[in-house]
């Protein structure tokens, strides 16, 4: 690859010795002189296109490290939570049978004291049961919905992740190098041209 | 121990399932990877903008290098080519630079006359007063069109047009359509202006104002005419035209319609038109204005009354003089004899006429003329009294009524003859003129040649002799009645009136030609005489001459007077010389 800081210095000492020289006068001097300077933006601009490129690869990487280490902690902290969840519904569950099997015992001890058997009493206790059941299956319910919500909350964490990472975009190398090469080749140009110019004027 | 209650424990406290679904949003962004390919278009992109304007500017300099030569080497060759027509190896119609010079000439000329011609039609046909921009290009376009066909270019390089016509032919378009837009800005704004002058005047002048002269019903189209021009003053104020231009065209507009009219009551209505913060009418100079307009109007309708009356008195004066005409016709048949008492009838129906029109004293007249016309007057010519009367008849401009008041008074006198009054009937007749009045002759009538040789003839007649003789009167009565008859007779031969000139030569005619029978030849020659010293004073280069002769005399007279003193003096010296030798000497001087 061309180096263009060696190019910028060429041409600053053309116009260096075109203003030795000073055949062309003041007009072919000033022209050199901002031929020169021409140069030296050529050269800076490509390394500057190299710079550029080596930052911004830097700040990609950076950018989707954090993006996947936020995923990580958001589909942790879902997962914790649904965990809990289902110990909280396992615990109220329990309270529940907890409670039918004491007002069926209360009720079974009642009736006996009072002398109260058959039909009623056992409907009194199954309507215990029942309604134990019903209670067992809301909670299981109110779970169910809150698993399949975190299920869906985390491939909503991971399509964030995925647009911060393509948020930002590596430069590749084929355009690094042309970045480098295009304010070299325009620099050239205009030296072309300003020759020619300088020549016809000569001429 | 009180029993204890058996109830359902989850009595009222089994929950509802709460929704617990939440919506997500798992949208990904498109993403486009860049591509290598796509960042090389992309700079290859920016270099070309630089690469051209580069490789441009190389073609460039190429092109103009080359051009450059070329113009070395056509103005080489142009050198060398003027050398070779000076030095005659081609012939000046061979020239391809002259030809081409003539060439270049004519499309110049061309191209001007395009430019003044397309501005000449500009104004010529008033084309401004299309407010089309496109018609005012397809004008210029259609005149180019049928330029180009009316003269023909098909002698010229296509190169040759573009370089000498075009340019000239597209500036002058442009010009063109600028000076169209100019002109037609202009010509609308004026226009504004007229329009709404015409329209306020035409309205003003259309409106009937005095519809029934019921005052209410005056009043009311007074009211409905100020509010339309008030509707149009304020319209006109909203669209911004300038007020004090429309307060004139208004004022103005009023003004010329009252004064149309001869109607000042229209210039009141200034007086109800608002404009900005006070009435149109009460501003000083429109106040002056419609004080003129006033004073206009009235001394117009003065003048139509004075015109009217004088149309009145012409129209009297024309039934007078065809009552009087009629008069004179009847009385001269009743002169001619006529009996048949249709002229009578004639007559008293005039006179009936001019009494009924108030004219009882020309009623006279007329009737005492008449009445004269039926005596016979005098039975013999009387020379004297008709040269009198035809003086006084054909002298100066008398009326009809004067003539005839002059012959009743000769016929009834029996100072002519009835064949002399209808002779001078006929003449009066003859010499009429439409008011009336009777034309002079130009032998009587003072300040021309002719009457003066007629003076000069009667004085002549009229002279003394070389005796001291004075001449008979009837004799001079009778050359002026010889004088006026053939004169006369001259000028009722001619169709047209004479000129001054053929008058006076007429006159000396009839003057030579009666000179022989009336004077006397020593008269004649005394009168020659005076006429000729008279001449000699009008004339200065005569009497100088004569002073001269006389002068040339007189020293003739007093050189002989010399020649005889100085023979006295010689006579007496020689007798005193003759005496002294007798006596003494005679003393010497020292």
């Amino acid at each position: 690859m061309c180096e263009p800081v060696t190019m910028a210095l060429a041409s600053l000492g053309a116009a260096g010795t075109g203003a030795a020289v000073g055949a062309a006068g003041s007009a072919a001097a000033a022209s050199q002189a901002a031929l020169a300077i021409k140069g030296i933006s050529a050269a800076t601009s490509a390394l500057g296109a190299v710079d550029a490129s080596r930052k911004q690869n830097a700040a990609v990487a950076a950018n989707t490290a954090s993006a996947r280490d936020a995923y990580f902690m958001k589909t942790k902290q879902a997962n914790l939570q649904i965990a809990q969840e289902q110990r909280q519904a396992s615990q109220q569950k329990r309270d529940a049978d907890l409670k039918a099997t004491k007002a069926q015992s209360t009720a079974v001890a009642a009736a006996g004291a009072s002398g109260v058997q058959g039909v009623d009493v056992a409907r009194l206790i199954d309507d215990f049961e029942r309604s134990e059941g019903v209670l067992a299956d809301r909670i299981s319910q109110r779970l169910e919905g809150m698993q399949a919500q975190t299920e869906m909350n985390k491939l909503a964490f991971q399509s964030e992740a995925n647009n911060r990472i393509n948020s930002m975009q590596p430069v590749g190398f084929a355009e690094t190098l042309f970045n480098v090469v295009e304010p070299i080749a325009g620099f050239g140009l205009d030296y072309m041209d300003e020759s020619n110019r300088l020549a016809s004027l000569e001429a | 121990m009180a029993r204890a209650v058996v109830g359902n424990p989850f009595e009222n406290q089994i929950p509802t399932v709460s929704p617990t679904a939440q919506p997500v949003d798992i949208y990904q962004r498109g993403v486009v990877k860049s591509s290598p390919f796509a960042s090389l278009a992309d700079n290859l992109s920016r270099l070309s903008q630089k690469a051209d304007r580069a490789f441009g500017n190389v073609e460039k300099r190429a092109a103009e290098r080359e051009f450059a030569e070329g113009q070395e080497l056509y103005n080489k060759t142009r050198l060398a080519i003027g050398d070779a027509v000076r030095e005659g190896i081609i012939d000046e119609g061979e020239s391809p630079y002259l030809r081409k010079g003539y060439r270049v000439s004519q499309l110049n000329v061309l191209a001007n006359k395009y430019a003044t011609d397309l501005n000449v039609a500009l104004e010529a046909q008033q084309l401004y007063k299309n407010g089309n921009p496109a018609a005012a290009a397809k004008f210029s376009q259609d005149f180019y069109n049928k330029f180009v066909e009316a003269n023909d270019l098909s002698g010229f390089a296509p190169t040759e047009l573009a370089e000498f016509l075009t340019p000239t032919t597209q500036k002058a378009n442009a010009a063109f359509i600028s000076s169209w837009k100019t002109k037609n800005i202009s010509w609308q704004r004026e226009q504004n202006y007229i329009q709404l002058g015409q329209e306020i005047g035409a309205y003003t002048d259309s409106f009937n104002f005095y519809t029934g002269k019921d005052p209410k019903a005056v009043a009311s189209n007074r009211k409905v005419l100020s509010d339309w021009i008030q509707s149009k003053v304020d319209g006109a104020e909203v669209n911004g035209m300038d007020r004090q231009k429309v307060n004139k065209l208004l004022v103005d507009s009023l003004i010329l319609t009252a004064e149309e009219n001869k109607d000042a009551d229209l210039l009141n209505l200034l007086d109800d038109i608002q404009v900005g913060t006070g009435k149109l009418g009460s501003s000083i100079a429109v106040r002056n204005a419609v004080l003129s307009s006033q004073k206009r109007i009235a001394s117009a309708l003065q003048s139509e009354e004075v015109a009217q009356a004088k149309a009145d008195k012409a129209e009297a004066d024309a039934k007078q003089d065809g009552y009087e005409s009629a008069a004179l016709i009847a009385g001269f048949k009743l002169l001619s004899g006529d009996n048949s008492g249709e002229a009578m009838q004639e007559l008293e129906a005039s006179l009936a006429d001019m009494i009924g029109a108030g004219n009882a004293s020309e009623a006279k007249t007329w009737l005492n003329f008449a009445l004269s016309m039926d005596k016979q007057g005098s039975e013999v010519a009387d020379n004297a009294a008709s040269a009198k009367i035809f003086e006084e008849i054909f002298k100066d401009d008398i009326s009809r009524s004067e003539a005839a008041k002059i012959l009743t008074t000769a016929i009834e006198n029996g100072d002519i003859t009835k064949e002399s009054a209808r002779s001078f009937l006929s003449d009066i007749t003859r010499r009429l003129e439409k008011d009336g009045k009777i034309t002079p002759l130009p032998i009587l009538k003072s300040g021309n040649l002719a009457s003066e040789t007629y003076d000069d003839f009667i004085k002549l007649v009229g002279a003394k002799d070389q005796y001291g003789n004075p001449i008979d009167q009837n004799l001079i009565n009778k050359a002026k009645r010889d004088f006026q008859a053939l004169y006369l007779d001259w000028y009722n031969s001619l169709e047209v009136p004479p000129s001054e000139a053929a008058n006076y030569q007429k006159a000396l005619e009839i003057s030579e030609a009666l000179t022989n029978k009336y004077v006397n030849q020593s008269v004649e020659n005394i009168t020659d005489q005076a006429l000729e010293a008279i001449e000699i004073s009008r004339d200065p280069e005569l009497a100088a001459a004569a002073e001269a002769e006389l002068a040339e005399q007189i020293a003739e007279r007093q050189r002989l007077q010399k020649q005889n003193d100085a023979g006295l003096i010689k006579r007496l010296a020689n007798w005193w010389s003759s005496e002294a030798n007798t006596s003494a000497p005679m003393p010497t001087k020292n």
